[in-house]
C-alpha cells in the first residue's frame, strides 16, 4: 500500500453510490498520489466500481466530518429552540432543519412545525404521532439534549420513481403538531444573528437575492436563478432511489459560498430584507440550492399561513 | 411559443441525454431565456442549443453535478489506522 499518512476509514451507504472516506493527517498529497492509492485499493481490496472513495485531507485533528455542522446546529431566542435548528423524528439518525411554524386555514388554535417531508417523514416511513425532536438525536451535545418539539401529523406523500411512470413533484412537506414540551418560537436564527418569520409571501423571481438560516450552514445569502422543469432528485439512502420534481426554484450562493448543505433541507427562504417568506428549501447539488415556492405551499393542507408571534 | 413549453419540449429532448441534469427558465421583463444544466459544461451534447438557442429563445450552458436532497448524511468510521 502507498506509504501516506492516514489515520481513519469511514464509509456512506446513505449517498448515491456508496462511498468509502479515507482521513488523511497530511493537507498536502497530491493529486497523482491520491490517484495511486485509489487505484491500489480498487485493484486490491473493493474490486467494485460502484463503490466510490473519496481522500479527505483533514489534517491532524478531526473535529467535525464532512456533512456535520461547524457551529452549534441549535438556535434559540429567548431560551426557547428557534427556527432553523436541526431536527428530525426520534427514530432516526439524521438532521434537517426546522423551517417556520405555521397554522392551518382550517384549524386556527393548533400551531405546526414545517419541514419537508424527507426531514420530517422519512420519505413517508415515519408513523403519525411520532416525536419530533430538536435538536435531532445525532445533534445532541453536552448541554444540548434532543427533545420533543412536535409530533408529526400531516404529510404531503413523497413518491419516487421515474418520470416514465410517476408524475413529477411539486413539493415535498410535512406538517409537525407543537406540543409545548420543549418551547419554540418562530423567530429564526439567534436572537442577535436573526429575525422574525415574515408572514407576508412572495413568488421568487430571477435575481431576487435572498436569505435563509438552516441546521449546516446557518444564515446565508443568495440569488434566485429560475424555475426548473422536470428533474431528478437523489435520495440519501440507497434503497429510496429518487424522485422527479418540477416548478422548484434554484438559488446561487454569494462569493462562492454555497446558499446551503445536508441539513439544511427544510429551511424558509426569505427575501433578504427579510420581509416576505420566498421557499422552502429541499435540494441542491452542493453549489446550487433547490426550493418550492412558499406560494404553492400555503396552498396545501387547505391552506396554511405563516406565524411570527409564537414565542416572540 | 411560450418560454416554459420551450423548456419542456427541450427537456424532453435532453432527458436521456448524457450529462444532462436540468432545465430552468429565466423570465424577467428584459430577458427571456433557458439555462441548461450539464455535469459536464464542455459537452458536445448541447452544441445544437449552445450557439444557435432553441425555439428563438437563448441557451446557456452551466454546470451542476447531480442533485440530492439536502439531509444530512451519516458517516461511521469503521477504523483507526
Amino acid at each position: 500500500m502507498p506509504q501516506l499518512p492516514f489515520f481513519s476509514v469511514a464509509y456512506s451507504s446513505e449517498q448515491e453510490r456508496p462511498t468509502i472516506y479515507i482521513f488523511s493527517l497530511n493537507k498536502k498529497i497530491s493529486n497523482s498520489q491520491q490517484k495511486e492509492l485509489k487505484n491500489f485499493i480498487y485493484l486490491n481490496f473493493i474490486k467494485n466500481n460502484n463503490i466510490d472513495i473519496s481522500i479527505k485531507l483533514s489534517g491532524n485533528i478531526l473535529l467535525d466530518l464532512p456533512y456535520e455542522s461547524s457551529y452549534s446546529p441549535v438556535f434559540t431566542y429567548k431560551g426557547r429552540i428557534s427556527c432553523g435548528s436541526s431536527c428530525a423524528p426520534g427514530t432516526r439518525n439524521y438532521s434537517g432543519t426546522i423551517g417556520a411554524i405555521v397554522k392551518k386555514k382550517n384549524s386556527l388554535e393548533d400551531r405546526y412545525i414545517i419541514s419537508n417531508n424527507h426531514v420530517l417523514s422519512n420519505w413517508n416511513q415515519i408513523p403519525k404521532g411520532m416525536p419530533i425532536l430538536s435538536p435531532s438525536n445525532m445533534d445532541t451535545k453536552p448541554g444540548c439534549a434532543a427533545g420533543e418539539i412536535a409530533i408529526l401529523d400531516d404529510i404531503m406523500i413523497l413518491q419516487g420513481g421515474h418520470i416514465d411512470y410517476i408524475k413529477p413533484l411539486t413539493e415535498d412537506v410535512a406538517l409537525a403538531k407543537i406540543t409545548g414540551t420543549k418551547p419554540i418560537s418562530s423567530w429564526q436564527g439567534n436572537e442577535n444573528n436573526g429575525y422574525n418569520t415574515p408572514i407576508s409571501i412572495l413568488e421568487p423571481k430571477t435575481n431576487m437575492r435572498v436569505k435563509k438560516i438552516g441546521r449546516t450552514t446557518g444564515l446565508t445569502y443568495g440569488t434566485v436563478i429560475g424555475k426548473h422543469v422536470e428533474t431528478c432528485i437523489c435520495g440519501n439512502l440507497i434503497n429510496e432511489g429518487y424522485a422527479w420534481f418540477t416548478e422548484f426554484w434554484s438559488i446561487q450562493g454569494e462569493d462562492g459560498i454555497p446558499f446551503s448543505y445536508g441539513g439544511d433541507s427544510g429551511s424558509l427562504v426569505v427575501t433578504a430584507d427579510g420581509e416576505h417568506a420566498v421557499g422552502l428549501l429541499f435540494a441542491g447539488d452542493g453549489q446550487l440550492s433547490f426550493m418550492f415556492p412558499f406560494v404553492h405551499i400555503a396552498s396545501l393542507f387547505g391552506g396554511l399561513e405563516l406565524v411570527n408571534d409564537y414565542g416572540v | 411559443m411560450e418560454l416554459e413549453k420551450a423548456a419542456s419540449l427541450l427537456n424532453e429532448k435532453l432527458r436521456y441525454v448524457k450529462d444532462f441534469v436540468s432545465i430552468c427558465t429565466i423570465n424577467m421583463d428584459t430577458k427571456k431565456s433557458i439555462v441548461v444544466f450539464s455535469k459536464n459544461i464542455l459537452s458536445k451534447n448541447f452544441d445544437f442549443v449552445r450557439n444557435d438557442g432553441w425555439l428563438g429563445f437563448p441557451v446557456e450552458i452551466r454546470e451542476m453535478k447531480q442533485p440530492y436532497f439536502l439531509r444530512n448524511n451519516i458517516m461511521k468510521t469503521i477504523a483507526i489506522v
